[in-house]
């Protein structure tokens, strides 16, 4: 069985359908790779998975078995599925600390998720998410908080933009130790280094519509053909 | 079940049962069970049918480093508690009050606070009030007679947002003479039900003194919130601010006026209101680590009105 399986996925708003006939799966243990354009409806795929409010979905999600289409955000995050956000908001008021707290019982913990991703926890545990952080430290937070859970599956929706050539090393690097410390990932990325080094496969997302499965170099490869905006290095 | 409650039970969030020895004044309904003064630090209590009548008096001139706890509270479910306090900082004295008013159980409780706040020449007193009113909420009135005198400083900031508030009614009226100041921060979280009416109004009637009126508020889920800030400045040189800032969720209501009346041409008065929303997304990124939308939302709220 399938820890994540996706069937038949259509997924719009309003009238404006954005995903149609998305299949996909990742094994328990993988690293799997989404690529597309930009605007191919990767990171609506992500939050219709995830459960995100406003969209109307049609088609199976099944989570470690389970239907989980008609489950609420948190119930499906219970069960050990998580989104990593591709553009984190501001959280004005919260700290740090509070916010990888969110999903994680072990401030220990939490505060190693932090080093892992390069943040000093007693310098930024009690620092404001709002007004506290660059976008860059946001995003770092937000990885962290993703970790801190736990989570048997994350969707980690490009976690590479904004990051420089060294730091993308470290995120490869901090993405096999998910695996290691018992996640799966789903990687949505334009990095063509990133998707090629830490993907087991790789699927390819072209105007709304997954039309490819196999190997992570052909996947990229097939995708810059297609006029997919895939980067050396990090974006 | 009237036996049995400990002032643990009612206020373990105070924190003052870490210090035995700590000054205080603590009201369990309408009895006075625990007092504890300091030099320099005269405290009276009487007992009335309904309530309590309080008095502390900081000497003149005595500074007291160390906060003077003043619990009241209500360990029943229902009942009515009149509270009426008088606080006297005398010249060049200073003194930070802890207030805790904590009705863990509350089902159908009136509680009841008038409280005069003196605070003389060149005196100074921090008050801050944390308010518990169990996940029921209670009717709680309380009013206010603030004065403070020629270089006097009173800052107060009254915080309930934890659990439910009920029905909240409140009224202040304050007086600052000269080079006096006053500082008001009101912090509240209503929901469902909930009702908050805060009118608070200050006369600055000395030359150069000055006020700021500091109200966040939180109306969630049908609450309803109105909050109404007066400052009048009537001595030349006189500052006032006006500051409500508001988050609605659902379909909270909230008015919130801010009211200047300037007497003297030569006071500067300023106000500035805001109003938001919580972001979806803001809540959706906390669904996503497990939290419920309902846990989401308090933990967001409450983090924008601890500033
Ligand atoms: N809520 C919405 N309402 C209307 N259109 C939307 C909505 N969300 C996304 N879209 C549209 O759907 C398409 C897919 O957007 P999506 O963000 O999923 O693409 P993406 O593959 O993640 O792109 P990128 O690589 O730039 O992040 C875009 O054309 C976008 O404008
Ligand atoms: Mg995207």
């Amino acid at each position: 069985m399938a820890l994540l399986e996706v069937k038949d996925l259509r997924v719009s708003v309003g009238e404006e359908v954005i995903v149609r006939d998305a299949s996909l799966r990742v094994e328990s243990g993988e690293i799997v790779d989404l690529v597309g354009p930009n605007g191919s409806g990767k990171s609506t795929l992500a939050r219709a998975i995830m459960g995100s409010e406003g969209y109307e979905v049609e088609g199976e999600i099944r989570f470690k078995g389970e239907e989980i289409s008609d489950l609420p955000m948190h119930e499906r995050a219970r069960r050990g599925l998580t989104l990593c956000w591709q553009e984190p908001a501001r959280f004005d008021g919260l700290t740090v600390g509070e916010y990888v707290m969110a999903g994680c019982e072990e401030e220990e913990w939490a505060r190693r998720c932090l080093r892992m991703v390069g943040l000093d926890p007693d310098e930024y545990w009690e620092r404001e998410c709002g007004e506290g952080l660059s976008g860059g430290e946001r995003k770092r937070v937000e990885l962290a908080a993703v970790m801190a859970m736990r989570p048997e599956l994350v969707i980690l929706d490009e976690p590479d933009a904004g990051l420089d050539m060294s730091s993308l090393e470290d995120l490869a690097r901090l993405i096999e130790w998910m695996r290691e410390q018992g996640s799966s990932v789903l990687l949505i990325t334009h990095s063509r280094d990133l998707a090629e080094e830490v993907g087991d496969r790789a699927y390819l997302m072209l105007d709304g519509r997954i039309v490819e499965e196999g190997d992570p170099e052909e996947i990229v490869y097939k995708c810059r053909i297609c006029g997919g905006d895939l980067v050396c290095g990090a974006e | 079940m009237r036996g049995g409650v400990s002032e643990e039970e009612v206020f373990g969030p105070a924190g003052y049962h870490a210090d035995p020895d700590a000054p205080r004044v603590v009201v369990l309904e309408n009895r006075v069970v625990n007092v504890r003064e300091r030099e320099g630090l005269v405290i009276e209590a009487e007992e009335r049918e309904d309530g309590v009548r309080a008095e502390l008096v900081v000497r003149e001139g005595v500074r007291l480093e160390e906060p003077v706890h003043f619990c009241v509270g209500v360990p029943w479910e229902e009942g009515v508690q009149r509270i009426e306090t008088r606080v006297v900082v005398e010249s060049g004295a200073r003194v930070t009050l802890l207030s805790h008013c904590s009705f863990p159980r509350a089902e159908d409780v009136l509680h009841e606070m008038v409280a005069e706040f003196v605070v003389e020449d060149g005196a100074e007193l921090e008050v801050r009030d944390v308010h518990y009113h169990g996940e029921r909420g209670v009717r709680l009135r309380a009013e206010y007679e603030l004065e403070v005198g020629e270089g006097g400083r009173l800052s107060s900031e009254f915080r309930l947002t934890r659990g439910r508030v009920g029905e909240l009614e409140w009224v202040s009226r304050g007086v600052v003479r000269r080079e006096g100041s006053l500082e008001s921060v009101v912090r509240v979280m209503a929901r469902g039900e909930d009702v908050v009416d805060v009118e608070e109004s200050v006369r600055l009637v000395g030359e150069d003194a000055g006020a700021v009126l500091d109200s966040r508020s939180a109306a969630i889920d049908g609450a309803r919130v109105r909050f109404v800030g007066e400052i009048s400045g009537e001595a030349p040189g006189a500052r006032g601010h006006v500051e409500c800032s508001e988050i609605i969720r659902g379909d909270g209501r909230v008015e919130s006026v801010p009211k200047l009346r300037v007497v003297d041409p030569d006071a500067r008065l300023t106000h500035e209101a805001a109003l938001g929303t919580l972001e979806r997304r803001e809540i959706e990124a906390l669904m996503s680590r497990g939290l419920s939308e309902e846990e989401a939302v308090e933990l967001l709220v409450e983090a924008m009105l601890r500033g």
